[in-house]
């Protein structure tokens, strides 16, 4: 892709490669709540849905439009026995870094934050990518939003005065204030584990531009 | 949880820390304090008076709401 075909908010499109399933949710849900706090975009393979659209080339034209990319591939290991491990964000982080390579001049200049739950559990697994450097969370959001927070800064795009604990609180607000809406339209626990992510990251987004929610 | 939506500043909040169990009114800078235990913490906050107590869960998502008189 030439430089001219690059959308105008490329600078601030954040791909996000993580797991989408409901045992990831304590961890998109503050990690996609630290990408818009920030003023950027989370773009997902999940932001649309079209059952004629083909996944990987949604994920490759994703991955090209992003300057920005959070990898989190935590699960490179499994949980139990039994459980196969899963591929894909590895995959596409592979994608994503031959982009960077063989991308063009644009594409060089994409940055990346690598996240995985435990120090080193990757080197086993992907141990082409040893030595490069690679931020965990031990599965806990705080720690997560941290280390997202912390590229941010370290890369230029957010303002070092937002302490990270202000963005954990101000998630845990934010977390009131969706229950509390949902919940008075009818939404009902379920609902609200299970709501798509393009739905919540417009709560997220309206929440963030307005302001928290008071008595009407 | 109750349907009626409160007003923010009447809200203080139980959230975890790395190191513990902040007790924090919404919209102030700072937590109030950082208490070892979640118990400790919970006790805490229902002693500020005509606050709502919004518990949370590890992952920022709520336990319970315990309703100050004042917002029934």
């Amino acid at each position: 892709m030439s430089h001219d075909n690059l959308p105008a908010n490329h600078e601030k499109d954040v791909f996000i490669n993580c797991p989408l399933d409901h045992n990831f949710t304590a961890l998109i849900r503050p990690l996609l709540f630290t990408v818009l706090y920030v003023g950027c975009t989370p773009r997902l393979a999940s932001e649309r849905f079209d059952s004629g659209e083909e996944r990987l080339r949604k994920i490759c034209e994703l991955i090209q439009s992003s300057r920005l990319s959070i990898h989190d591939i935590s699960r490179v290991k499994s949980e139990k026995k039994g459980e196969i491990t899963r591929m894909n964000m590895p995959f596409e982080l592979g994608i994503d870094f031959g982009c960077r390579l063989f991308g063009g001049n644009d594409t060089r200049r994409k940055v990346f934050l690598v996240l995985e739950k435990e120090k080193h559990a990757y080197d086993r697994a992907l141990s082409d990518f040893s030595g490069m450097d690679v931020k965990n969370h031990n599965g806990n959001p705080e720690a997560l939003i941290r280390e997202v927070r912390n590229w941010f800064v370290e890369n230029g795009v957010a303002s070092n005065r937002v302490p990270a604990t202000k963005i954990w609180d101000n998630f845990n607000e934010f977390m009131a204030d969706f229950y509390v809406q949902r919940e008075n339209e009818g939404f009902n626990t379920e609902d609200l584990q299970m709501m798509p992510i393009p739905e919540y990251i417009n709560f997220a987004k309206t929440w963030l531009n307005t302001g928290p929610l008071t008595t009407k | 949880m109750s349907k009626q939506t409160p007003e923010r500043r009447d809200r203080v909040h139980v959230i975890a820390r790395d190191k513990g169990w902040a007790v924090k009114r919404e919209g102030a800078s700072r937590a109030a304090r950082v208490h070892d235990s979640k118990e400790a913490a919970v006790k805490h906050a229902k002693s500020i008076p005509k606050q709502d107590v919004v518990v949370h869960r590890k992952d920022g998502s709520i336990q319970r709401w315990e309703r100050s008189r004042r917002s029934r």
